[in-house]
């Protein structure tokens, strides 16, 4: 009640104040003209009475000032009055201002763009109900150390049944099928999922039902849910959809259920995957039977939902005793088997949280050194200013109420540079994607919201009052006569004064070097990355990606369509020659395993050689043009029937035949007491970076396709033209061969090679930006902050040169603080970049973190611009005219 | 008796200035002449403290003031009590007799 009412009466004092200027004229009016009625009542003169009054209860004004001040309004009105004083101040001095505004935008706004990414990647939940309670386990290998996302569906089963922290356990994986009967045969990406996926992501179909648990069985697994794009885009959005039966993949499947737009699960496919949709565009049932011998067969992934109150280190305990029981139960399979337990979240962005949190780090130290610049500006103005505030001072203005004038004028620069860097942030936002990886997850979903404007409000605040705080000091300390008597304008600064100068000289050099060096590591791994060679020529390669459905394509019936489609292809004009492989390097997840060498029995799996396996074409390797190192290529003469060969590459000659050719050798993938099948070394081939452009070749053993045709094969087409020009030709030849058959995807290799380095890129051109930026800051800062001492010391220099002092001394005077300060800051940034780079080693390439021609150069470039920058003021010295310096006065 | 009026002891202007009011409604002038005729002279509130006090005392809701022509036909903002206030006053003053008794009691033992 009486907080209201004060409110009331102090916002009415606010806003109609004259009002209540006017009442309180008149009441202390009649206060007055009472007291003074009274003396003359005792027989005093009007005069005499009133000048007693005045005597006895002080000046009317005074007593207005202490009645106005008692109300929490006055503070208010205080802020209001320094906040037009400080506009006023900063319109007056434009130059300043814009200077100051535009370095701040630029600081507060690229802060603002990273942030909204990191709020938008990282921070921003999954679009789940309650998702932080979801979470992924993961299977752990304890004698490896290797952690793997998929694990097998027994194990998952028993997980499911016997844990006591979760309240769902659902398991999925990757499926694709064939859509046809439409107007165009199409391949839809999504999910083979247990029943109880939806129920612990907290999602509902918007029409028909989600499956039921009995349906999980292999054999009434052919129900399907659409995704709602699929829906719309094959389906023409039907809603009597229910019931209907579709063909996928040859088979016919009933429709029970259609997504939300807005559903997708996983919730980004994964950022090393090669998918042609980046959203779901089915659910089926999982289909799997409890089969005891595939304890070890992994390829499912499990998410679960916490029970309310379950922490996840709980359950992350309760499930490892359950895993540990497992493993005393079948130590044959499960032997080291550990569970981890992890929040969703990590999933989408485990891989790119680091780089952000790094982008955020840069782009901070750029803020940084945009406070130095703009306290160097505020501390120049604060010395022009020393009059101003000396006479504020010695009118009776308390050093708080200075300090608070001058505190406002900082903040409201850093509010308004605020405003405008949000302005700026947004345009990056819409620019930022454009050059974004595809493949950052959730990059799409940037955007300027409240948190991020909170985020900048609070940066702007604690941004201003860096920079306000230490000029704003100062007026506490000034003696108030001194600068009020002084005449001169060119007084030598104060020694506490010109620290604090050196001291910003000194930081923004520090700053901005570190960053330098930062961007420069990067930069140097890109560049090192960029001329890797990956082991086969990229330019003028079309991929086309197909797979067969089980139904209709048999494996005996899959070389016949492969032949087929390869055939038309190579007769396409312009088509130099056509090969196939199963996993395309630079896109995807291998397989692989142990296998044994004839005459090399070992003990265990574990001891056992390993490598990946791949199937390819006859002429995969020449349309590649990866080179053939010893004996011979796979013909076509390598079919079924004939006597079953292999390649390895390089890596593995060299690390399971050291010394001697592993052509005419044996080796076998069956393992264990099982009567092994040998197969013959026939070649060996060059190494092909394989993962990525960042990791060594892997020891890795060629299989001839017609020996073992997969379901899923990229055809790769070595052009003479511009590949991308064939794309239609290559589909047309692929639907000539079969109308059903869809083509996942086609693209460039140059586009795949682009891509898989793309995140690199990204935070590659951020960090370079960012220095860049920081760059160029500071050399304005040192420039502005030497020309400044430089002027303050016009007076000291004309006077040294009209004592006789060479011109060339007093430039060397200059440049020698410009040099030392520059040294100085130098040494300060590469132990800051020290510390520093430590956390940027994850992103480099070939680069160690302290690379010392990296350090040695940046730091050159910068102090070279440093001395650039404090040359032109020392030049400027040197050329004082001692006649105009001694005239000043 | 001490030769000068003095300003009131700090804190209880505020009760004092509800006393004055629980006798009738008063101007400002008049809550100063009565505390000072009230106090037989040892207390006259300094015109700034008092009128901050009424300020204070009006936006807790503890007084109301209202516009009046007073008996020489000049205008004058006359405060009433109210029911709060009262309420106010009542508790204040019980604290008061407490805290003055402790500090007599303080200040007889020797």
């Amino acid at each position: 009640m009486s907080l209201l009412r004060n409110i009331r009466s102090g916002l009415r004092s606010l806003f109609r104040k004259g009002q209540v200027d006017r009442e309180l004229d008149e009441e202390l009016g009649a206060y007055v003209e009472m007291a003074a009625d009274e003396k003359m009542r005792q027989g005093m003169s009007r005069k005499e009475a009133l000048r007693a009054v005045r005597l006895e209860s002080g000046s009317l004004d005074a007593t207005k000032e202490i009645v106005r001040s008692g109300g929490w309004e006055s503070f208010v009105e205080a802020c209001w009055q320094d906040l037009r004083n400080a506009s006023r101040t900063l319109r007056k001095s434009p130059s300043f201002t814009a200077v100051a505004l535009l370095t701040l935008a630029l600081g507060i706004g690229a802060n603002t763009a990273i942030f909204s990414v990191v709020n938008a990647v990282v921070l921003r939940p999954l679009p789940y109900k309650d998702s932080n309670h979801l979470v992924q386990v993961i299977g752990h290998d304890q004698q490896r150390g290797v952690d793997f996302d998929w694990v097998s569906f027994p194990n998952y089963h028993d997980w499911a049944e016997q844990n006591k922290a979760f309240q769902y356990m659902a398991a999925y994986k990757f499926h694709a099928l064939n859509l046809t009967n439409v107007s165009q045969a199409q391949m839809l990406f999504g999910i083979k999922a247990s029943a109880n996926l939806l129920p612990t992501l907290g999602a509902e179909p918007i029409l028909g039902r989600n499956f039921r648990p009995e349906e999980d069985e292999p054999g009434r697994d052919h129900e399907v849910i659409l995704g709602y794009d699929t829906w719309t885009q094959w389906f023409g959005a039907d809603p009597q959809i229910i019931g209907k039966a579709i063909t996928l993949s040859g088979e016919l499947y009933t429709v029970i259920g259609v997504m939300p737009a807005k559903f997708n699960f996983p919730p980004t496919v994964p950022v090393t995957s090669f998918l042609p949709s980046r959203k779901t565009q089915f659910l089926a049932p999982l289909g799997i039977a409890f089969n005891p011998t595939q304890r070890d067969w992994n390829m499912l992934g499990v998410i679960a939902r916490l029970r309310p109150g379950v922490t996840i280190g709980e359950a992350g305990a309760d499930l490892s005793i359950v895993a540990r029981n497992l493993e005393l139960q079948y130590p044959a399979q499960d032997r080291g088997l550990a569970v981890r337990v992890e929040p969703l979240l990590n999933q989408v962005v485990g891989d790119v949280r680091p780089a952000l949190w790094i982008l955020l780090a840069a782009v901070s130290l750029v803020l940084l050194v945009a406070c130095a610049n703009v306290t160097s500006l505020l501390l120049a103005r604060s010395t022009i200013r020393e009059k101003e505030i000396a006479l504020r001072a010695s009118l009776g203005a308390s050093r708080p109420r200075l300090v608070q004038q001058l505190l406002t004028e900082s903040l409201l620069l850093a509010l308004v540079g605020g405003a405008l860097g949000v302005m700026l942030a947004y345009a990056g936002t819409l620019f930022l994607p454009r050059f974004s990886p595809d493949n950052l997850p959730r990059f799409g979903d940037v955007a300027i919201d409240g948190r991020v404007l909170a985020y900048t409000f609070l940066v702007s605040i604690v941004t201003g009052v860096i920079f306000g705080v230490m000029p704003s000091l100062r007026p506490s300390r000034v003696d108030v006569s001194e600068p009020l008597k002084s005449q001169s304008r060119t007084s030598t600064p104060g020694a506490k004064q010109s620290h604090l100068r050196g001291a910003l000289v000194v930081s923004e050099v520090a700053l901005s070097l570190a960053l330098l060096i930062g961007a420069g590591l990067m930069l140097k791994s890109f560049v090192r990355l960029e001329r890797v060679d990956p082991g086969f020529q990229a330019d003028k390669l079309l991929t086309v990606w197909t797979i067969l459905s089980e139904a209709k394509y048999p494996p005996q019936q899959r070389v016949g369509f492969y032949q087929r489609v390869w055939e038309r292809i190579r007769s396409v004009p312009g088509v130099k020659s056509v090969g196939a492989i199963d996993d395309l390097p630079l896109t995807g997840i291998r397989g692989g395993g142990p296998f044994t060498i004839e005459g090399h029995p070992t003990k265990s799996d574990n001891d056992a050689p390993t490598a990946y396996r791949c199937t390819v074409s006859a002429d995969y390797f020449k349309t590649m043009g990866i080179p053939l190192m010893q004996g011979r290529e796979f013909t076509d003469r390598d079919r079924e029937g004939a006597p079953t060969v292999l390649m390895v590459n390089e890596t593995a000659a060299r690390r399971y035949w050291p010394g001697q050719s592993p052509v005419g050798s044996h080796l076998s993938f069956t393992t264990g007491r099982m009567q092994p099948t040998w197969l013959e070394i026939v070649g060996v081939v060059k190494d092909v970076l394989h993962d990525s452009l960042e990791q060594p070749a892997k020891p890795t053993i060629y299989l001839p396709f017609l020996q073992g045709p997969p379901d899923f094969a990229v055809t790769v087409v070595r052009t003479g033209i511009d590949p991308a020009a064939l794309t239609s030709a290559v589909r047309e030849a692929i639907a000539a061969v079969d109308k059903d058959q869809p083509v996942m995807m086609s693209r460039t290799m140059t586009d795949i090679l682009a891509d898989s380095v793309a995140q690199r890129r990204f935070n590659t051109v951020l960090i370079v930006a960012f220095g860049a930026l920081a760059l160029i800051l500071a050399v304005v800062g040192v420039y502005g902050l030497m020309a400044y001492i430089v002027m303050q010391r016009t007076h000291e220099m004309g006077v040294r040169i009209a004592l006789g002092a060479e011109r060339s001394d007093v430039m060397k005077l200059v440049l020698a603080r410009g040099f030392r300060l520059t040294l100085i800051g130098i040494s300060f940034g590469i132990a800051m970049a020290l510390i520093l780079t430590r956390f940027l080693s994850k992103l480099l390439f070939n680069v160690p973190e302290t690379d010392p021609a990296t350090f040695i150069a940046v730091s050159a470039c910068l102090g070279g611009m440093a001395l650039l920058a404090s040359y032109l003021p020392a030049r400027r010295a040197m050329q004082v005219d001692p006649m105009v310096a001694l005239r000043y006065e | 008796m001490p030769d000068k009026a003095t300003d009131v002891i700090q804190g209880t202007l505020d009760m004092l200035v509800l006393k004055t009011l629980a006798l009738e409604p008063m101007h400002g002038y008049g809550i100063s002449v009565r505390i000072e005729q009230m106090s037989r002279g040892v207390f006259r509130p300094n015109a700034g403290s008092l009128f901050l006090a009424i300020q204070r005392l009006e936006r807790d809701g503890l007084i109301d003031g209202e516009w009046k022509p007073t008996e020489n036909n000049r205008r004058a903002k006359y405060y009433v009590l109210t029911q709060k206030g009262r309420k106010r006053l009542n508790s204040e003053t019980r604290e008061w007799g407490r805290q003055a008794a402790a500090i007599a009691r303080i200040l007889e033992a020797s």
